[in-house]
């Protein structure tokens, strides 16, 4: 007797993978919250992974409808429309993600162009086990730096520490608290994160959560935010480099003091 | 009228939701062996005396599993949505509406800070009103129901201990929506403590008559849960950071009942089957697993979703901060509207394991 697939053994197997397919790749995504460093993927493969993994639940989902119609079963009609809303869910929060993100970057970009170009400051990086870990003052007049002093009940001269570790062999944990400015004639240190949260208005503690501790940068992720708040006056002009906690260790960042006249001579050279 | 009441009188029926040393430990025993140490010993702040991982491991192994499990009870037969249309359907739509407008006002935190003032007053209500339903469910399973004026007084008791937990919480809080108050709103937190003595005293009082009344002193799975309580609250008062020790003990609390119900609705003949380990690890394995990819899955895949095309700011964590007000608000309605004891279905699919339903008038 010849053996064939029956439509409702082909709707059952598409129902249950219509739903295992998305929780699958979800389960390692929430796994990847706070075990990335024990996946061999970078952010984009997991996004993508989810992207995919949701349009085929989708796919699964409604080829297991169309052969449960027939047959009418009960338990794989609801896997299937499990598999679609999962499917769908993950689609659309992914996509919420990357159109919040590229409209974010979009309305930061000219502030960010602005504040690098209008205006003079200290510039330094260094690269790390693979990972580039860079310095960039943000002038405290500039729209980015009055946006980043917001949380703050004063004005301070401020670095932004930036780590792209997209190419690095291991996580990356950076700590700024003991960090300090090396000048020419000596070093200043800059606001302890306590003195931060001392500084800090009523009502931003969920803004500045995430710059009261260490930053962990996981293998393949990338950190552009990272905050050092100077006491004034801005020892910045005088600087030769920063010194801050990179995985436990000190590292020196080299670097130095770009005026205006500087900005324009190099980007007339461009 | 006549109500299907299950009365425990089967004599081989185990006379606990799974069995009565898993009962004791899980409605407040481990709690107190956790709590009353912390409270003696404990350094502060609790959060950085003990690993993150740690608290976020357990985390996942029980709270997570605890909002899925009430879930599970909603949604996943068709009776049950259509029985509850507002918690299963209406409500969460409305929340998720306001949780997106919060989401389009950000970088303003005011709507996301409201989401989670919200989410921690209401927790005052589900805390409490599940330490009721703990005490309510033992006295019946022990076959000692609390008389109409005990159960009064032990209900004001919890009702004091809601106010003081509504007092502490905007205190937490509301520094970050409107600062002016917080000064005052710390004030009172701090004198509200008198409310907890004068609670304690009451609830103390109802239950030494509900014990004089038996003949014997309560089961201790109706004493513990309301002793616990009183344990998370000098915990929460002597270190807010141990909010996380309540959160667990609280969800330990609660999931072996609807790991109850969902052995007695799927077996046949409920009085013949234990709830033996294998089945319940399975069970927990599960929700755990789902729990992983849907609590840390969803708000992590924003996350990434949103850096990788360049974000810069506060969004992805407001993501996050609505997500968890979502589901905790959520999850405090649906319990809201699942357990009531006095529904008969209730009653049926906690305790049919004990005895078969008999009519009484």
């Amino acid at each position: 007797m010849p053996v064939g697939v029956s439509p409702s053994g082909i709707a059952n197997a598409c129902a249950k993978l219509a739903w295992l397919t998305p929780l699958s790749v979800m389960v390692v995504v929430g796994f990847a919250e706070q075990g990335g460093r024990w996946l061999p993927f970078s952010s984009e493969t997991l996004v993508s992974f989810a992207i995919l993994a949701a349009l085929l639940g989708i796919l699964l989902g409604l080829i297991a409808l169309l052969h449960i119609s027939r047959g009418n079963l009960g338990l794989p009609k609801r896997h299937a429309l499990l598999g679609i809303g999962a499917g769908a869910a993950l689609l659309l929060v992914a996509q919420a993600g990357a159109v919040a993100g590229a409209r974010s970057r979009a309305d930061f970009e000219p502030m960010v162009q602005a504040a690098l170009r209008d205006y003079a400051g200290f510039n330094g990086g260094v690269l790390i086990e693979g990972a580039a870990v860079s310095i960039v003052q943000i002038d405290e007049h500039s729209a980015l730096g009055k946006f980043l002093l917001e949380p703050f009940q004063h004005s301070f001269p401020l670095l932004l520490v930036g780590v792209d570790n997209s190419a690095g062999a291991s996580d990356l944990v950076l700590d700024l608290d003991a960090a300090r400015v090396l000048l020419r004639d000596g070093v200043k240190p800059v606001l302890s994160r306590r003195e931060m949260s001392t500084e800090a208005r009523r009502g931003t503690d969920e803004r500045l959560q995430h710059h009261l501790g260490t930053y962990t940068v996981p293998m393949g992720m990338r950190l552009d935010d990272a905050l050092l708040l100077l006491p004034g006056p801005d020892p910045m002009p005088s600087a030769r480099g920063v010194e801050l906690t990179v995985n436990g260790a000190r590292i020196k960042i080299p670097g130095r003091y770009f005026t205006l006249a500087d900005k324009r001579a190099i980007d007339a050279a461009r | 009228m006549t109500v299907a009441v299950a009365t425990p009188t089967t004599a081989t029926a185990p006379q606990a939701i799974v069995s009565p040393l898993v009962d004791l430990l899980c409605v407040g025993g481990l709690s107190l062996a956790v709590s009353v140490p912390l409270l003696i010993f404990g350094k502060v702040p609790f959060d950085q005396t003990v690993p993150a991982l740690f608290t976020y491991v357990l985390t996942a192994l029980i709270t997570w599993p605890h909002f899925l499990a009430s879930y599970r009870l909603l949604y996943s037969s068709r009776d049950t949505v259509r029985e509850h249309p507002v918690a299963s359907l209406y409500f969460p739509l409305a929340l998720a509406a306001y949780g997106m407008f919060a989401l389009t006002r950000v970088p303003d935190p005011l709507h996301v800070q409201l989401l989670s003032l919200l989410g921690g007053l209401y927790l005052a209500r589900h805390y409490t009103g599940q330490t009721w339903g703990m005490m309510a469910s033992f006295s019946f399973v022990g076959k000692t129901p609390f008389a109409p004026s005990e159960r009064q007084i032990c209900q004001w008791s919890l009702h004091l201990m809601m106010g003081w937990h509504l007092c502490w919480a905007v205190a937490q809080s509301i520094g970050s929506i409107v600062p002016d108050f917080e000064p005052m709103a710390r004030k009172i937190s701090s004198l509200v403590d008198v409310v907890a003595v004068v609670s304690f005293a009451l609830g103390g009082y109802g239950l030494f008559t509900f014990s004089r009344r038996i003949g014997k002193l309560p089961d201790l799975r109706i004493l513990v849960p309301w002793l616990a309580l009183y344990g998370w609250y000098a915990l929460l008062r002597k270190d807010p950071t141990t909010l996380v020790v309540v959160q667990l003990s609280h969800a330990l609390q609660y999931l072996i009942f609807p790991l109850r119900i969902e052995q007695n609705r799927t077996t046949a003949a409920p009085a013949e089957q234990r709830l033996g380990a294998a089945r319940s690890s399975t069970w927990l394995l599960k929700l755990t697993t789902i729990s992983l990819a849907v609590f840390a899955g969803f708000p992590w895949l924003f996350r990434l979703a949103y850096h990788d095309a360049g974000g810069i700011g506060e969004l992805s964590v407001a993501f996050t901060s609505v997500f968890v007000s979502f589901i905790n608000i959520h999850h405090y309605f649906v319990d809201g509207v699942l357990y009531k004891l006095r529904n008969p279905a209730v009653r049926r699919d906690l305790f049919a394991h004990l005895t078969p339903s008999k009519a009484t008038s």
